[in-house]
Protein backbone atom coordinates (compact mmCIF):
# COMPACT_ATOMS: atom_id res chain seq x y z
CA UNK A 1 0.00 0.00 0.00
CA UNK A 2 2.74 2.34 1.13
CA UNK A 3 4.52 1.16 -2.28
CA UNK A 4 1.64 2.22 -4.29
CA UNK A 5 0.54 5.77 -2.37
CA UNK A 6 4.87 6.20 -2.77
CA UNK A 7 4.96 5.47 -6.50
CA UNK A 8 1.85 7.46 -6.92
CA UNK A 9 2.98 10.54 -5.47
CA UNK A 10 6.40 10.39 -7.40
CA UNK A 11 4.13 10.68 -10.67
CA UNK A 12 2.43 13.56 -9.59
CA UNK A 13 6.62 15.06 -8.77
CA UNK A 14 8.08 14.14 -12.07
CA UNK A 15 4.64 15.55 -13.71
CA UNK A 16 5.05 18.69 -12.27
CA UNK A 17 8.79 19.16 -12.96
CA UNK A 18 8.10 18.42 -16.35
CA UNK A 19 5.19 21.12 -17.00
CA UNK A 20 7.36 23.43 -14.55
CA UNK A 21 10.47 23.01 -17.13
CA UNK A 22 8.34 24.25 -20.03
CA UNK A 23 7.01 26.73 -18.41
CA UNK A 24 10.38 28.37 -17.51
CA UNK A 25 11.46 27.55 -21.42
CA UNK A 26 8.23 29.86 -21.75
CA UNK A 27 7.16 26.83 -23.77
CA UNK A 28 3.32 27.40 -23.69
CA UNK A 29 0.20 26.50 -25.55
CA UNK A 30 -1.55 29.64 -25.06
CA UNK A 31 1.86 31.02 -27.78
CA UNK A 32 -0.05 29.10 -30.75
CA UNK A 33 -2.05 31.76 -32.42
CA UNK A 34 -0.68 35.25 -32.70
CA UNK A 35 -2.99 37.89 -33.24
CA UNK A 36 -5.93 39.38 -32.18
CA UNK A 37 -10.28 40.02 -32.43
CA UNK A 38 -11.35 43.22 -34.59
CA UNK A 39 -14.72 44.04 -34.22
CA UNK A 40 -16.81 43.08 -37.76
CA UNK A 41 -16.81 46.23 -40.33
CA UNK A 42 -19.33 46.73 -42.81
CA UNK A 43 -17.30 45.62 -45.56
CA UNK A 44 -17.48 42.13 -43.60
CA UNK A 45 -21.14 42.58 -43.32
CA UNK A 46 -21.71 42.49 -46.98
CA UNK B 1 -50.19 40.26 -33.03
CA UNK B 2 -50.19 38.12 -30.28
CA UNK B 3 -47.29 35.88 -29.23
CA UNK B 4 -47.16 33.25 -26.76
CA UNK B 5 -43.70 32.15 -24.90
CA UNK B 6 -43.46 29.51 -23.00
CA UNK B 7 -41.17 29.81 -20.24
CA UNK B 8 -39.98 33.00 -17.99
CA UNK B 9 -36.62 31.82 -17.41
CA UNK B 10 -33.34 33.77 -18.04
CA UNK B 11 -34.33 33.51 -21.48
CA UNK B 12 -37.59 33.34 -21.82
CA UNK B 13 -38.41 36.52 -19.79
CA UNK B 14 -35.79 38.26 -21.95
CA UNK B 15 -37.33 37.24 -25.19
CA UNK B 16 -40.87 38.68 -24.09
CA UNK B 17 -39.07 41.51 -22.97
CA UNK B 18 -37.74 42.37 -26.36
CA UNK B 19 -40.28 41.30 -28.50
CA UNK B 20 -42.59 44.24 -26.78
CA UNK B 21 -39.64 46.61 -27.17
CA UNK B 22 -40.73 46.16 -31.24
CA UNK B 23 -43.41 46.95 -32.74
CA UNK B 24 -44.78 43.73 -34.39
CA UNK B 25 -46.07 42.44 -31.24
CA UNK B 26 -48.55 43.82 -29.64
CA UNK B 27 -49.54 40.90 -26.58
CA UNK B 28 -47.41 38.40 -25.17
CA UNK B 29 -48.95 35.73 -23.33
CA UNK B 30 -46.59 34.06 -20.69
CA UNK B 31 -46.63 30.72 -19.92
CA UNK B 32 -44.24 28.97 -16.34
CA UNK B 33 -44.94 26.58 -13.68
CA UNK B 34 -43.85 28.75 -11.26
CA UNK B 35 -46.02 31.31 -10.42
CA UNK B 36 -43.66 33.51 -8.18
CA UNK B 37 -41.16 33.37 -11.28
CA UNK B 38 -44.12 35.00 -13.48
CA UNK B 39 -45.25 37.44 -11.17
CA UNK B 40 -41.49 38.91 -10.58
CA UNK B 41 -41.47 39.40 -14.27
CA UNK B 42 -44.45 39.85 -15.03
CA UNK B 43 -43.90 43.10 -13.15
CA UNK B 44 -41.21 44.32 -15.22
CA UNK B 45 -42.92 44.34 -18.24
CA UNK B 46 -45.86 45.93 -17.84
CA UNK B 47 -49.89 45.69 -18.83
CA UNK B 48 -48.78 43.67 -22.27
CA UNK B 49 -48.47 40.70 -20.82
CA UNK B 50 -50.94 38.21 -19.43
CA UNK B 51 -49.66 35.53 -17.36
CA UNK B 52 -50.34 32.16 -17.37
CA UNK B 53 -49.25 29.76 -14.62
CA UNK B 54 -49.88 25.88 -14.00
CA UNK B 55 -52.64 24.14 -15.07
CA UNK B 56 -53.11 25.72 -18.22
CA UNK B 57 -56.01 26.39 -20.47
CA UNK B 58 -55.82 23.88 -23.38
CA UNK B 59 -55.50 26.09 -25.85
CA UNK B 60 -52.78 28.76 -26.42
CA UNK B 61 -54.56 32.13 -27.92
CA UNK B 62 -51.31 33.32 -29.55
CA UNK B 63 -50.58 33.31 -33.48
CA UNK B 64 -46.78 32.55 -32.92
CA UNK B 65 -45.38 30.24 -30.23
CA UNK B 66 -42.08 30.88 -28.90
CA UNK B 67 -40.78 27.59 -26.59
CA UNK B 68 -38.13 28.69 -23.83
CA UNK B 69 -38.62 26.11 -21.57
CA UNK B 70 -35.52 24.01 -20.43
CA UNK B 71 -34.10 22.23 -22.96
CA UNK B 72 -35.57 18.73 -23.26
CA UNK B 73 -38.65 20.11 -21.62
CA UNK B 74 -39.69 21.37 -25.48
CA UNK B 75 -40.31 18.58 -27.88
CA UNK B 76 -44.25 18.36 -26.93
CA UNK B 77 -45.02 22.04 -27.19
CA UNK B 78 -43.28 22.12 -30.56
CA UNK B 79 -45.34 19.26 -32.16
CA UNK B 80 -48.34 20.25 -30.39
CA UNK B 81 -48.14 24.30 -32.01
CA UNK B 82 -46.93 21.91 -35.49
CA UNK B 83 -49.94 20.06 -35.48
CA UNK B 84 -52.01 23.25 -35.07
CA UNK B 85 -50.16 24.95 -37.84
CA UNK B 86 -48.95 27.78 -36.00
CA UNK B 87 -45.39 29.37 -36.36
CA UNK B 88 -43.10 27.75 -33.44
CA UNK B 89 -39.43 28.77 -31.95
CA UNK B 90 -37.89 26.87 -30.34
CA UNK B 91 -34.87 27.87 -28.49
CA UNK B 92 -33.35 23.70 -27.20
CA UNK B 93 -30.28 23.21 -27.90
CA UNK B 94 -30.79 19.72 -26.43
CA UNK B 95 -28.91 17.59 -28.85
CA UNK B 96 -31.30 14.54 -28.50
CA UNK B 97 -34.52 16.96 -28.47
CA UNK B 98 -32.98 18.47 -31.83
CA UNK B 99 -32.85 14.77 -33.07
CA UNK B 100 -36.17 13.33 -32.07
CA UNK B 101 -37.82 16.93 -33.54
CA UNK B 102 -35.80 17.03 -37.26
CA UNK B 103 -38.08 13.34 -37.80
CA UNK B 104 -40.72 16.06 -38.19
CA UNK B 105 -39.48 18.01 -40.41
CA UNK B 106 -41.57 16.27 -43.70
CA UNK B 107 -44.57 17.36 -41.31
CA UNK B 108 -43.64 21.00 -41.02
CA UNK B 109 -42.69 20.85 -44.85
CA UNK B 110 -46.01 19.67 -45.49
CA UNK B 111 -47.92 21.54 -43.23
CA UNK B 112 -46.30 24.28 -44.34
CA UNK B 113 -45.34 25.76 -41.21
CA UNK B 114 -42.15 27.46 -40.21
CA UNK B 115 -40.61 25.95 -37.31
CA UNK B 116 -37.33 27.61 -36.04
CA UNK B 117 -34.79 24.96 -34.44
CA UNK B 118 -32.61 26.07 -32.09
CA UNK B 119 -33.16 29.65 -32.03
CA UNK B 120 -30.48 30.31 -29.15
CA UNK B 121 -26.57 31.50 -28.64
CA UNK B 122 -24.97 27.70 -29.63
CA UNK B 123 -27.21 26.73 -31.59
CA UNK B 124 -28.85 29.82 -33.20
CA UNK B 125 -26.15 32.39 -32.84
CA UNK B 126 -23.41 29.83 -34.36
CA UNK B 127 -25.68 28.62 -37.04
CA UNK B 128 -26.18 32.13 -38.31
CA UNK B 129 -22.16 32.80 -38.15
CA UNK B 130 -21.76 29.83 -40.00
CA UNK B 131 -23.84 30.58 -42.69
CA UNK B 132 -22.37 34.03 -43.06
CA UNK B 133 -18.77 32.43 -43.02
CA UNK B 134 -19.29 29.85 -45.79
CA UNK B 135 -20.69 32.67 -47.98
CA UNK B 136 -16.68 34.12 -48.16
CA UNK B 137 -15.04 30.47 -49.90
CA UNK B 138 -15.80 29.22 -52.96
CA UNK B 139 -15.82 25.50 -50.97
CA UNK B 140 -15.68 24.69 -47.33
CA UNK B 141 -14.01 21.68 -45.86
CA UNK B 142 -14.74 22.10 -42.36
CA UNK B 143 -17.21 24.14 -39.68
CA UNK B 144 -15.77 23.81 -35.99
CA UNK B 145 -17.96 25.53 -32.88
CA UNK B 146 -17.00 26.63 -29.64
CA UNK B 147 -18.96 28.00 -27.00
CA UNK B 148 -17.57 29.31 -23.60
CA UNK B 149 -20.27 29.96 -20.49
CA UNK B 150 -23.53 28.82 -19.45
CA UNK B 151 -26.83 31.32 -19.14
CA UNK B 152 -29.75 30.53 -16.53
CA UNK B 153 -29.83 27.04 -14.34
CA UNK B 154 -31.37 24.52 -16.98
CA UNK B 155 -28.49 25.72 -19.16
CA UNK B 156 -25.88 25.17 -16.78
CA UNK B 157 -27.84 22.03 -16.58
CA UNK B 158 -27.52 20.79 -20.28
CA UNK B 159 -23.69 21.43 -20.16
CA UNK B 160 -23.10 19.95 -17.54
CA UNK B 161 -25.16 16.60 -19.02
CA UNK B 162 -23.79 16.87 -22.15
CA UNK B 163 -19.90 16.70 -21.01
CA UNK B 164 -20.91 13.24 -19.97
CA UNK B 165 -22.63 11.91 -22.78
CA UNK B 166 -21.58 10.88 -26.29
CA UNK B 167 -20.84 13.48 -28.71
CA UNK B 168 -21.63 13.27 -32.75
CA UNK B 169 -18.95 15.10 -35.16
CA UNK B 170 -19.70 14.64 -39.00
CA UNK B 171 -16.66 13.58 -40.28
CA UNK B 172 -15.88 11.97 -44.23
CA UNK B 173 -20.00 11.40 -44.60
CA UNK B 174 -20.58 9.52 -41.30
CA UNK B 175 -21.11 10.43 -37.89
CA UNK B 176 -18.55 9.58 -35.69
CA UNK B 177 -19.57 9.08 -31.92
CA UNK B 178 -17.07 9.99 -29.00
CA UNK B 179 -17.02 10.35 -25.30
CA UNK B 180 -18.03 13.87 -23.90
CA UNK B 181 -15.20 15.34 -22.62
CA UNK B 182 -12.62 14.05 -24.55
CA UNK B 183 -10.41 16.01 -27.67
CA UNK B 184 -9.26 19.16 -25.93
CA UNK B 185 -8.80 21.66 -27.46
CA UNK B 186 -7.80 25.04 -27.11
CA UNK B 187 -10.01 27.44 -28.75
CA UNK B 188 -9.61 31.45 -28.44
CA UNK B 189 -12.45 33.40 -27.89
CA UNK B 190 -12.78 36.93 -28.35
CA UNK B 191 -11.75 39.21 -25.46
CA UNK B 192 -12.42 39.40 -22.35
CA UNK B 193 -12.89 35.56 -22.71
CA UNK B 194 -9.88 34.28 -23.73
CA UNK B 195 -8.22 30.99 -24.75
CA UNK B 196 -10.43 28.04 -23.17
CA UNK B 197 -9.87 24.52 -23.20
CA UNK B 198 -12.59 23.09 -25.02
CA UNK B 199 -14.05 19.45 -25.32
CA UNK B 200 -16.24 17.21 -27.47
CA UNK B 201 -19.67 17.32 -25.51
CA UNK B 202 -23.36 16.13 -26.23
CA UNK B 203 -23.86 19.40 -28.51
CA UNK B 204 -26.82 19.95 -31.18
CA UNK B 205 -25.01 22.29 -33.40
CA UNK B 206 -23.57 19.75 -35.65
CA UNK B 207 -26.64 18.45 -36.36
CA UNK B 208 -28.38 21.67 -37.73
CA UNK B 209 -24.86 22.37 -39.54
CA UNK B 210 -25.22 19.10 -41.54
CA UNK B 211 -28.66 19.70 -42.27
CA UNK B 212 -27.93 23.15 -43.78
CA UNK B 213 -24.44 22.15 -45.45
CA UNK B 214 -24.54 18.62 -46.22
CA UNK B 215 -21.48 19.27 -48.22
CA UNK B 216 -18.99 20.17 -45.90
CA UNK B 217 -16.93 17.03 -44.30
CA UNK B 218 -16.00 18.29 -41.17
CA UNK B 219 -18.36 19.69 -39.01
CA UNK B 220 -17.38 19.77 -35.01
CA UNK B 221 -18.75 21.27 -31.43
CA UNK B 222 -17.10 21.97 -28.30
CA UNK B 223 -17.87 23.57 -25.64
CA UNK B 224 -15.17 25.10 -22.71
CA UNK B 225 -14.65 23.24 -19.30
CA UNK B 226 -12.64 22.79 -16.39
CA UNK B 227 -11.39 20.14 -15.40
CA UNK B 228 -13.74 19.83 -12.10
CA UNK B 229 -16.84 20.02 -15.18
CA UNK B 230 -15.49 17.25 -16.45
CA UNK B 231 -14.76 15.05 -13.18
CA UNK B 232 -18.33 15.75 -12.28
CA UNK B 233 -20.06 15.66 -15.01
CA UNK B 234 -20.72 11.76 -14.96
CA UNK B 235 -22.52 13.05 -10.87
CA UNK B 236 -25.54 14.72 -10.46
CA UNK B 237 -24.83 18.17 -10.29
CA UNK B 238 -22.78 18.85 -7.08
CA UNK B 239 -24.26 22.28 -6.03
CA UNK B 240 -27.46 24.20 -7.22
CA UNK B 241 -26.60 26.03 -10.42
CA UNK B 242 -26.56 29.91 -10.69
CA UNK B 243 -29.63 31.85 -11.17
CA UNK B 244 -27.61 33.32 -14.52
CA UNK B 245 -23.66 32.39 -15.65
CA UNK B 246 -21.57 35.78 -16.41
CA UNK B 247 -20.34 36.65 -19.82
CA UNK B 248 -19.70 33.65 -22.54
CA UNK B 249 -18.20 33.57 -26.11
CA UNK B 250 -19.03 31.59 -29.14
CA UNK B 251 -16.72 30.78 -31.87
CA UNK B 252 -17.19 29.61 -35.53
CA UNK B 253 -13.90 28.38 -36.99
CA UNK B 254 -14.44 27.75 -41.08
CA UNK B 255 -11.82 26.14 -43.56
CA UNK B 256 -12.01 25.98 -46.99
CA UNK B 257 -10.92 27.32 -50.62
CA UNK B 258 -10.80 30.67 -51.53
CA UNK B 259 -9.54 30.38 -55.24
CA UNK B 260 -6.42 28.38 -54.95
CA UNK B 261 -5.52 28.98 -51.43
CA UNK B 262 -6.80 27.06 -48.36
CA UNK B 263 -7.77 29.55 -45.89
CA UNK B 264 -9.11 29.92 -42.35
CA UNK B 265 -12.22 32.25 -41.21
CA UNK B 266 -13.15 32.52 -37.53
CA UNK B 267 -15.51 34.56 -36.19
CA UNK B 268 -16.57 35.15 -32.92
CA UNK B 269 -19.58 37.11 -30.36
CA UNK B 270 -19.23 37.53 -26.61
CA UNK B 271 -21.88 38.26 -24.53
CA UNK B 272 -24.07 36.67 -21.63
CA UNK B 273 -25.49 33.43 -22.95
CA UNK B 274 -28.66 34.32 -22.03
CA UNK B 275 -29.24 37.60 -23.20
CA UNK B 276 -27.69 36.78 -26.77
CA UNK B 277 -29.84 33.54 -27.01
CA UNK B 278 -33.04 35.81 -26.36
CA UNK B 279 -32.00 38.17 -28.50
CA UNK B 280 -31.16 35.50 -31.00
CA UNK B 281 -34.50 34.11 -30.58
CA UNK B 282 -36.77 37.54 -30.34
CA UNK B 283 -35.26 38.25 -33.80
CA UNK B 284 -36.05 35.11 -35.74
CA UNK B 285 -39.92 35.61 -34.05
CA UNK B 286 -39.96 38.80 -35.77
CA UNK B 287 -38.72 37.18 -38.97
CA UNK B 288 -41.55 35.05 -38.73
CA UNK B 289 -44.25 37.32 -37.71
CA UNK B 290 -42.79 39.51 -40.77
CA UNK B 291 -42.72 36.58 -43.38
CA UNK B 292 -39.37 37.25 -43.88
CA UNK B 293 -37.60 33.41 -43.65
CA UNK B 294 -36.34 32.26 -46.28
CA UNK B 295 -38.32 28.76 -46.28
CA UNK B 296 -41.37 27.29 -44.58
CA UNK B 297 -40.62 24.32 -42.72
CA UNK B 298 -38.03 22.75 -40.03
CA UNK B 299 -34.81 24.33 -39.87
CA UNK B 300 -32.00 25.92 -38.13
CA UNK B 301 -31.29 29.62 -38.58
CA UNK B 302 -28.54 28.55 -41.10
CA UNK B 303 -30.89 27.60 -43.67
CA UNK B 304 -34.13 29.83 -42.58
CA UNK B 305 -32.40 33.94 -42.34
CA UNK B 306 -30.58 36.10 -44.59
CA UNK B 307 -27.15 35.87 -42.53
CA UNK B 308 -26.05 39.59 -43.14
CA UNK B 309 -29.57 41.21 -42.58
CA UNK B 310 -29.82 38.79 -39.49
CA UNK B 311 -26.77 40.11 -38.22
CA UNK B 312 -27.36 43.55 -38.67
CA UNK B 313 -30.54 43.10 -36.68
CA UNK B 314 -28.53 41.57 -34.21
CA UNK B 315 -26.09 44.70 -33.96
CA UNK B 316 -28.98 47.16 -33.72
CA UNK B 317 -29.68 45.33 -30.96
CA UNK B 318 -26.15 45.51 -29.47
CA UNK B 319 -24.75 41.88 -30.62
CA UNK B 320 -21.41 42.27 -32.30
CA UNK B 321 -20.20 39.90 -34.29
CA UNK B 322 -15.93 40.50 -34.29
CA UNK B 323 -13.49 38.32 -36.53
CA UNK B 324 -10.06 36.99 -35.51
CA UNK B 325 -6.70 38.53 -37.44
CA UNK B 326 -3.77 36.77 -36.97
CA UNK B 327 -1.40 34.26 -37.48
CA UNK B 328 -3.36 30.88 -37.19
CA UNK B 329 -1.41 27.21 -36.35
CA UNK B 330 -3.68 24.24 -35.94
CA UNK B 331 -3.13 22.25 -32.63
Amino acid sequence: MMRMIKGALESVLAAAAVAGTFRLLGIDRTKRQVGGWRRAKGSDLR
Amino acid sequence: MRVAVLGAGAVGARIARQLLSGTSVTQIVLRDTDADRLAQVSKSLGDRVIIEHAPFNSQLDAEVIVVATPSGTQMSAVVEAMEQRRPVVSTSDSLAEMVELLKFSEQAQKNNTPVVLGAGFAPGLTCVLASHGVAWFDKVQEIHIAKAGTGGPSCALVHHRALSRISYDWRHDNWVRRPGGSGRSLCWFPEPIGPQDCYRAALASPVLLHHAFPEVSWITARVSASLRDRLTAPLPMLSPPHSEGGLGAVRVEIHGQRGASHEVSVLGVVERPAVAAATVAALATEYVIDGKLKIRGMAGLSELVEPIDFLHGLEKRGLNVQIFEGDYEKE
